[in-house]
């Protein structure tokens, strides 16, 4: 069994944001691990992720009226595939289920309920899986929580104005100082022809921050390498728990890096 | 030097009433903090719920005289908007509901019984919370809380409980009681408590088709 289990965003979400039974799935699947880990770069990917979608559903229901309205809302979002639209598509698979009778407004209000404690448990929950100074690739590691205004809107405001500055930032070295096994990644993912869109941009982000140094860099790049920074900074007898095994398993083997499915028999 | 209630209440019975009613007319906010944080005995000033249609709290004065009987004296009869002038009535009907909840599930716990009975009284208090669905939209905190409650009934009502889960229930809805308001820290406890007990109060999520991506990027 690895000593250190990574958590990555995806196995985050099901570690802190989602239901109980996933939770259990996630500590049964690291239970012989020495520390689980959540490193800041991983906390940032949630918070201008999963957690700014869920955040943005939470304000949509303080602007509607009506479940409907919402429902309506997030039709959009299931044709884009967020993973935030799952959890409206849970909610109206829980309403079905509801034994007692509540009109729209009470279906709306039961849900933003619901969000809000999940937005500020979750995050809690995330936050305690922060070691401190345990910080591989030196993403920022002062991100504020999710904050309430009066009015009942939730306000995340990243620091992201500074993302890609070297004195802010320390992933630009961190590729720089990794440049031979990211270059490796690169030529390996641009010789897939059937690679997918994802694949795509992070081909072209790896290539843009390998170039010779400049001052800045774009943070589209940063957030582009997502799964390439998480398993590359996976200690090397550790390994990085995660759902999208069909990214990081390929990317995993090409820099030596234990990967697992987040259910048993996935890809040890 | 200012004397505590604690000290006044110790002293001579006539004595101590006097001084008691001067220190609550000096102390505006006493009552309604008493009231609300329950922690009443301690302070020698206990509040009387309000229950059904009633909407009036009474305040005794527990007298604790050195070598003589403990005395209880009445000190005051305050309609719950006269103590909360600011909120609705909804808000005081919000903490009868959840006072009954709180009730049955501890009558519930304290009164052995056959498994098929407390099967019954489960569904009843189950029914109770269902009921609350009328406070739901009245504010963040309500809804918090009332969604953790229907969580229950979903995650817990699909077979018998067991008493220790039915004991946390009621513990963990102990640190509701009073409560007009429901600051985020108040529901944490609330929360904190469910967990200890293993109370499963987050809403099931079904994950079809969730292979864990955050598109796009």
């Amino acid at each position: 069994m690895a000593k250190t289990v990574h958590i990555d965003t995806s196995a985050l979400v099901d570690l802190c944001f989602w239901d109980k039974e996933a939770r259990a799935v996630v500590l049964a699947r690291t239970s012989g691990a020495s520390e689980l880990l959540v490193t800041p770069y991983v906390l940032f990917e949630l918070a201008r992720g999963f957690l700014s979608y869920l955040v943005a559903l939470h304000n949509k229901t303080l602007q509607f009226t009506d479940i409907a309205d919402v429902i309506g809302y997030g039709r959009r979002l299931y044709r884009q595939g967020y993973r935030q639209a799952a959890v409206l598509q849970s909610y109206e698979t829980y309403l079905r289920g509801q034994t007692t009778a509540l009109n729209g407004s009470q279906q709306l209000a039961l849900f933003e309920g619901d969000l809000c404690k999940r937005i500020r448990r979750g995050w809690r929950c995330a936050e305690n899986y922060i070691i401190p100074r345990r910080n591989p690739c030196g993403c920022r590691d002062d991100l504020p929580p999710p904050v309430r205004e009066e009015n009942g809107h939730y306000r995340h405001k990243l620091p992201t104005a500074n993302c890609g500055e070297l004195e802010n930032c320390g992933i630009r070295d961190y590729v720089l100082a990794n440049a031979t096994e990211f270059k490796r990644v690169r030529a390996a993912l641009e010789s897939n022809e059937t690679r997918d869109d994802e694949t795509t941009k992070r081909v072209k982000a790896l290539r843009e921050m390998v170039k010779l140094p400049r001052k800045i860099f774009h943070k589209r790049h940063c957030w582009n390498l997502g799964d390439v920074v998480i398993v590359h900074e996976t200690a090397k007898d550790g390994a990085v728990l995660t759902k999208n095994l069909r990214h990081f398993v390929p990317i995993g083997q090409i820099v030596g890096r234990t990967v697992w499915g987040v259910e048993r028999g996935q890809a040890d | 030097m200012k004397e505590s209630l604690e000290n006044i209440v110790t002293q001579d019975t006539l004595a101590a009433e006097g001084k008691v009613r001067e220190y609550v007319k000096k102390n505006p906010d006493f009552l309604k903090t008493a009231f609300e944080t329950a922690a009443l005995t301690k302070s020698g000033v206990e509040a009387s719920r309000p229950a059904g249609d009633n909407t009036e709290v009474e305040f005794y004065a527990v007298l604790k005289p050195k070598g003589k009987p403990d005395d209880i004296v009445r000190l005051d009869t305050i309609p719950l908007d006269q103590l909360y002038p600011d909120l609705s009535s909804k808000r005081f009907r919000w903490a009868r509901a959840i006072d009954s909840v709180i009730e049955l599930a501890n009558e519930i716990v304290k009164s052995p019984s056959t498994e098929v009975h407390v099967e019954s009284e489960v569904s009843t208090l189950f029914g109770r919370i269902l009921a609350l669905k009328e406070f739901l939209g009245m504010s963040s905190g309500h809804n918090q809380v009332i969604s953790s409650l229907f969580a229950i009934v979903a995650n817990e009502g699909r077979s018998p409980v067991p008493e220790e889960k039915v004991r946390g229930l009621a513990e963990a809805l102990s640190t509701l009681r009073h409560r007009v308001h429901l600051p985020d820290a108040v529901i944490e406890v609330f929360e904190d408590r469910l967990d200890e007990f293993g109370i499963d109060h987050l809403m099931p999520m079904t994950a079809e088709g969730d292979d864990g991506e955050d598109r796009p990027h």
